[in-house]
């Protein structure tokens, strides 16, 4: 790092302030009026910048209890969930390119076969899962809700999580074996399929936060939620505004609408209840 | 920091991430001083400060389980800080609250005045200098470390760092003197 001519007077001056010079470069710096009267200007900044600012007060104690609560709740898109999303995902996925490709088999040894059918069903699984999850999904928008019925029965469609008083969830309907099956048309923008039981339900969880700010504020405000199952947009009796669907310690799921503009609590209700 | 504040950190950063909530909370409020020294420098106000710290605290907390050990915590943390409150302000795409006219230095009242003018100059000052001359001058004026330090916790060479502290101050000299450069220098 040492410096020869021509050196910047500056990164010179700045450098023997700090004593990060070299014995040739402090004295350099000693043996030129102009360059000692530089360090004493920065030596004037330095010490301006260093002086302390104290925090304001009591920001300490709410800033370090938010942090605990919010840092140790568990995440709704922790690289984890995100991993284990797509792996789920994926399996879907190629269980549904194989049952293409086996479907294009059959055609070929039935028909004569057309390339262009190969490509479709060879369509390359995943690269669609990619796409689903490249760059954190976009939440799912639940449209314009009236009702905290009407918000029930929504989220129950997007989730997947029973609703005892809807009809949204129909195990007699859907076959345990297809049931684990996701093919990219059950999965919705936000990476939630949309029909059928979710074993894991990791709807939304893909999804960059919609405001962490409201996130941040409503897990504050109920510490006895644990962690996020979904979360997506609405309108709300015609407000902008936020669905998020928590665990309760007991792992029954509640629902609570924020709107979007000062996260301002519109409703909550267990999801079962 | 001593080698005893350092083994205290590590018996907290253990504990912690066993769990122990209170163990956390005695962490981050041994360093919360730090950490609000570079947020309030770097934001060069409170309201964004406070924003920028809250962010970075929380982001400690989520990525305490990645600590490994092989650096002090301190080193770990003034990484993880800066970091988060940089991407915090340029989220927010804020920079520090520019001072149309730096504050007139009260030649004949020192005390009190005088600091809180030099304070308002100084965030004044630091909003002409950008981000990244801004944290590594941060780093060594406010926080004390050395390039060495420096270079470690921006993941830059030692000779990067000298650049942008030198680069930052002589910016922060000229803004103080009135002498407001037309254009930021850009960062190497």
């Amino acid at each position: 790092m040492a410096m020869t001519p021509p050196f910047d007077p500056d990164e010179l001056a700045s450098a023997y302030l700090d004593g990060e010079v070299t014995p040739e470069e402090a004295a350099l710096v000693e043996g030129d009026p102009a360059l000692r009267a530089r360090v004493e200007d920065l030596r004037r900044v330095a010490g301006a910048l260093g002086s302390p600012v104290p925090p304001p007060t009591g920001s300490a104690d709410r800033l370090v209890e938010r942090a605990v609560v919010v840092g140790t709740a568990p995440q709704a898109r922790s690289v984890d969930e995100r991993a284990r999303a797509r792996r789920w995902v994926l399996a879907g996925l190629s269980a549904a390119a194989a049952v293409g490709i086996l479907g294009l088999a059959a055609n070929v040894l039935l028909d004569d076969g057309d390339p262009t059918t190969s490509q479709l069903a060879g369509g390359d699984a995943s690269q669609e899962a990619d796409d689903l999850f490249e760059g954190g999904a976009a939440p799912a928008d639940l449209g314009d809700i009236e009702t905290d019925q009407e918000l029930r029965e929504q989220v129950a469609d997007a989730t997947g999580l029973v609703a005892a008083d809807t009809e949204a969830f129909a195990p007699d309907e859907a076959p345990a074996a297809e049931s684990e099956d996701v093919t990219e048309s059950d999965a919705a923008p936000g990476g939630a399929p949309t029909s059928g039981p979710l074993v894991p339900p990791p709807a939304g969880e893909a999804a960059e936060p919609i405001s962490e700010e409201c996130e941040i504020e409503l897990v504050t405000r109920e510490p006895a939620i644990a962690g996020q199952l979904f979360q997506a947009t609405a309108t709300y009796e015609d407000e902008a505004s936020i669905v998020y669907v928590y665990a309760r310690p007991d792992d029954s799921p509640v629902v609570f609408v924020v709107a979007r503009d000062g996260c301002e609590e519109l409703t909550s209700f267990a999801l079962d209840g | 920091m001593t080698a005893g504040d350092e083994r205290a950190d590590a018996a907290l950063v253990e504990a912690a991430r066993r769990g122990d909530r209170r163990a956390l909370d005695v962490l981050l409020r041994r360093h919360y001083e730090r950490v609000w020294t570079i947020c309030r420098r770097l934001a060069g106000n409170d309201d964004d400060a406070l924003d920028a710290a809250q962010e970075a605290l929380i982001v400690l907390v989520r990525r305490i389980d990645r600590y490994d050990g092989r650096a002090a915590f301190t080193t770990w943390m003034y990484r993880v800080v800066t970091n988060a409150c940089v991407d915090e302000l340029r989220r927010r795409g804020r920079r520090p609250v520019p001072v149309r006219e730096v504050p007139e230095r009260p030649a004949d009242r020192p005390g009190p005045d005088e600091r809180v003018a030099d304070q308002m100059a100084v965030d004044a000052g630091l909003a002409h200098v950008p981000l990244e001359f801004r944290a590594a001058l941060v780093l060594r004026d406010a926080c004390d470390l050395d390039y060495g330090q420096i270079a470690e916790i921006l993941d830059i060479p030692p000779g990067t760092v000298r650049s942008r502290i030198a680069r930052g101050r002589a910016a922060l000299v000229d803004a103080l003197s009135g002498n407001h450069p037309t254009r930021s220098p850009r960062p190497t």
